[in-house]
């Protein structure tokens, strides 16, 4: 598994009920968005994501509809397993690089 | 926002048809709430890594039929030994069948490149867009420097000629280094086509700077000349290799 895959299963296993969106999960990993929508897809396509369309009136919104993501059961249980297999130690050092190296840095 | 939504319906094309709504209204949400820079470079990196995601929703495909495999791998041997006669035997062909046996030999390669263009396109699910670059390729690619000559001439611009130039190698390179990557052909196969490419890409853009930059002709004919010792053992060993494995045509091995 991929760092960025580490990245993205991590933000959304932080609160597993919650969905998000594709700008939070940007923002909450660093990462680019040509880069989270492959990840997601994989992700989807092994069922380890579930996502659905948001039900919004978009003209009253003024945006269009997002599109939000959670984890699936199997998608939790992954992700807490990717977790366990990077030590602690070793997580922090790799999130403090790419708030480093990534466009607008890891929260 | 009708920029990019332009922009973004343009490189849908390379996803599969019934993906292309999903990905673009999704990637126009995300742009739609953030601004300045941030939404272009933003943008960008959306446009560039579509084909990302375009690779990842390939499918298998079935491998070609035994006849087309088997007439690609003749094609090819078919080519190398048209050179081979060419250069071996002018008393016997003359100087004029030679010309055109020269011209013959880089459109053996054009069954190869056919039939994996093809296939590449309908992995990528099909469409207008998959199936024009699989017709590029096949006629830039696979006819050597022939189309690219006669387009450079129609058109009276030397800059497609040394353009076309690049073509083939440059495929061969990418097919060899995809191979040797994904381990779908032998090492050493791999490795040929490699060097075959690199000596192609030479040979064929360094005869064109020969003729059309006059400013660079010594290093452009070094360059040629270092690439035909390259090129011609590589090509000898990855054609007919290639063609021999097409000419088996095993169901279970790729094209290349």
């Amino acid at each position: 598994m991929t760092l960025q895959v580490r990245l993205v299963l991590q933000t959304l296993a932080e609160e597993p009920e919650q969905q998000r969106y594709g700008l939070e999960i940007v923002e909450a990993t660093g990462l680019m968005p040509g880069t989270i929508y492959p990840i997601l897809g994989r992700l989807e396509e092994a069922g380890w994501v579930s996502s659905e369309w948001e039900v919004v009136d978009q003209s009253a919104a003024g945006r269009p509809r997002r599109r939000y993501y959670r984890l699936t059961a199997d998608g939790v249980s992954a992700a807490a397993a990717a977790q366990a297999a990077v030590s602690p130690r070793r997580r922090a050092g790799l999130r403090a690089s790419l708030g480093r190296v990534l466009p607008g840095g890891v929260s | 926002m009708r920029f990019l939504s332009a922009v973004l319906a343009v490189a849908a094309l390379m996803l599969p048809a019934g993906r292309r709504a999903r990905w673009r209204e999704e990637s126009l949400a995300l742009l739609a709430e953030v601004h300045g820079v941030r939404r272009w470079w933003f943008a960008l990196d959306t446009v560039v890594k579509a084909p990302v995601l375009a690779g990842q929703f390939r499918v298998p495909v079935a491998p070609p039929g035994r006849w087309v495999s088997v007439l690609t791998g003749a094609a090819l041997i078919g080519g190398s030994l048209a050179v081979v006669l060419a250069v071996l035997l002018p008393p016997a062909v003359p100087e004029d069948a030679a010309e055109f046996l020269f011209l013959l030999a880089p459109c053996g390669l054009a069954g190869v490149v056919a039939a994996r263009s093809i296939a590449t396109a309908r992995a990528y699910g099909g469409g207008l867009l998959p199936y024009l670059m699989a017709a590029l390729t096949i006629v830039f690619a696979g006819t050597g420097p022939v189309a690219a000559g006669l387009l450079s001439v129609v058109t009276g611009t030397a800059a497609v000629a040394v353009l076309g130039a690049v073509v083939p190698g440059a495929w061969l390179i990418g097919v060899s280094a995809g191979a040797l990557r994904r381990r779908t052909s032998p090492a050493g196969l791999a490795v040929s086509g490699l060097l075959a490419g690199a000596g192609l890409l030479g040979v064929l853009v360094g005869l064109q700077l020969v003729t059309h930059v006059p400013a660079i002709r010594q290093p452009a004919s070094a360059l040629t000349a270092v690439s035909v010792f390259v090129l011609v053992p590589a090509w000898m060993v990855w054609s007919l290799w290639t063609g021999g494995r097409l000419i088996r045509a095993r169901a279970t091995q790729r094209l290349i």
